[in-house]
């Protein structure tokens, strides 16, 4: 790493590992919700808050996958954020059946990433 | 340089943090919110001399809490750096409008990180070493201190689209990277500014340039674009390439505009104001992500286009501080 001698080096790189495993733990929980909001996409009544609440979440993730090495998370939840975004912006009663199968790929990513630690 | 950095995801305040420390800045303050933000802003017992603000947060989001501390005196010119992990433009043309200075994206890449860091330093130490000698300088001397000379830009407050010509940079690599819309640049000069220049001392002529880029800013509106002013008379216009105005479609109405004293109030020198508005420059295909070279090429097009009346020849790094 650039402008850092090796001891500050090694010293970030065991930082970023401690939040690297904080991340990995934080998973479960994440999907655990991601899980609960799907059934909630399902109920007309819930479907709109859903989505807002998946979007959220979702950006999180996306904003810290890449940080911790887990680059085609981040981008899978960036494909959930942003078609988030087209089906909000479109009309309603809102179709939310893309939203559903990309946050299952999400979903289906966030378990490996869980079962191969 | 004291730093607070505002992020709602914890995992992403520590990594700023670690970062930051590993890097040698050291005093560094977390904050989970923008009303969080706000609180430590109020409480500190020094000022901050640089700012990370994540745009998108639920509450009080980065662009807000820009506006909110670009209200208070202390913080007018204080670098702030907006933290993104989106690619959508209307979240980043806001907060540029909101007074921010410059942007990392999430992923962090460390280096990208620092070298926006360091450079916020850079800019911050400047400006305090500025600071600094103005203080030192008796208040009669100051008052007859000569004025920055015409071809030295001067700063343009709370013009909609108005921004410092090193965040105007920032804004067109941003925009670059994200490879959003074709991007294109065009510059406008006014001649009769340099009249008023020499005949109006430094306030009076900021107002005057102020007026001039509120009006640029008026005509430009359904273009959504972005302009700083760079000394010499002289206005840097940025947008989506399909969206500016042609130089002949908006010169009438510009030039109109400009002489409406309601509009440009300029009563220390007494003339009619013109424009020379140069062709629309755009990156071209074997430029690098980053290339600012075409707002160089915009510059160079008004020069050519202001050709018949002898002003040719100076290129946008001449007259950018």
């Amino acid at each position: 790493m650039q402008g850092m001698d090796a001891s500050k080096a090694a010293v970030l790189e065991a930082g970023i590992a401690r939040i690297r495993e904080r991340f990995i733990a934080s998973l479960e929980d994440r999907i655990e919700s991601f899980c609960g909001l799907l059934e909630q996409l399902e109920d007309s009544a819930t479907e709109e808050s859903a989505c807002l609440e998946i979007r959220a979440q979702a950006h999180k993730l996306h904003g810290i996958c890449g940080s911790m090495g887990y680059p085609r998370m981040g981008s899978l939840a960036a494909q959930v954020e942003q078609h988030i975004d087209t089906v909000i912006a479109g009309p309603r009663p809102l179709n939310t059946d893309f939203v559903d199968e990309l946050l299952n790929a999400l979903l289906d990513e966030m378990e490996q990433s869980v079962d191969g630690t | 340089m004291k730093i607070l950095a505002v992020d709602d995801d914890e995992l992403i305040r520590e990594i700023l943090s670690a970062t930051l420390e590993a890097h040698g800045y050291t005093d560094v303050t977390l904050a989970e919110s923008g009303e969080d933000a706000l609180q430590k802003i109020a409480a500190s017992p020094t000022p901050f001399e640089g700012f990370m603000f994540d745009i998108q947060m639920p509450g009080m989001d980065g662009t807000e809490l820009c506006q909110h501390v670009r209200q208070m005196e202390q913080y007018r010119n204080t670098p702030v750096i907006m933290i993104t992990a989106m690619n959508n433009k209307e979240y980043v043309d806001r907060a540029f409008m909101a007074g921010a200075t410059d942007y990392v994206t999430k992923p962090f890449d460390t280096t990208e990180l620092m070298t926006r860091i360091r450079l916020a330093d850079r800019l911050q130490s400047e400006a305090r070493k500025a600071q600094a000698a103005q203080a030192a300088v008796p208040a009669a001397t100051a008052a007859a201190a000569p004025k920055p000379p015409f071809k030295d830009p001067v700063t343009v407050k709370e013009v909609r689209g108005v921004v410092k010509s090193a965040a105007l940079d920032n804004y067109v690599m941003l925009m670059l990277e994200q490879k959003q819309f074709a991007m294109g640049a065009f510059a406008l000069r006014v001649p009769e500014l340099e009249a008023v220049h020499a005949g109006s001392n430094t306030e009076e002529f900021t107002y005057v340039v102020t007026d001039v880029a509120e009006v640029i800013s008026d005509v430009l509106v359904g273009a959504q674009a972005f302009l700083s002013y760079i000394g010499n008379g002289v206005f840097v216009c940025v947008g989506a390439k399909n969206k500016l105005p042609s130089a002949d479609s908006m010169h009438d109405e510009f030039v109109m505009m400009l002489n409406d004293p309601d509009l440009v109030y300029c009563e220390e020198v007494a003339t009619g104001f013109s424009a020379q508005i140069g062709d629309i420059a755009a990156p071209k295909l074997f430029e690098k992500r980053g290339d600012l070279r075409f707002l160089d090429r915009a510059v160079e097009k008004l020069n050519e286009a202001a050709a018949g009346g002898g002003r040719g020849g100076s290129g946008r790094s001449a007259f950018a501080a």
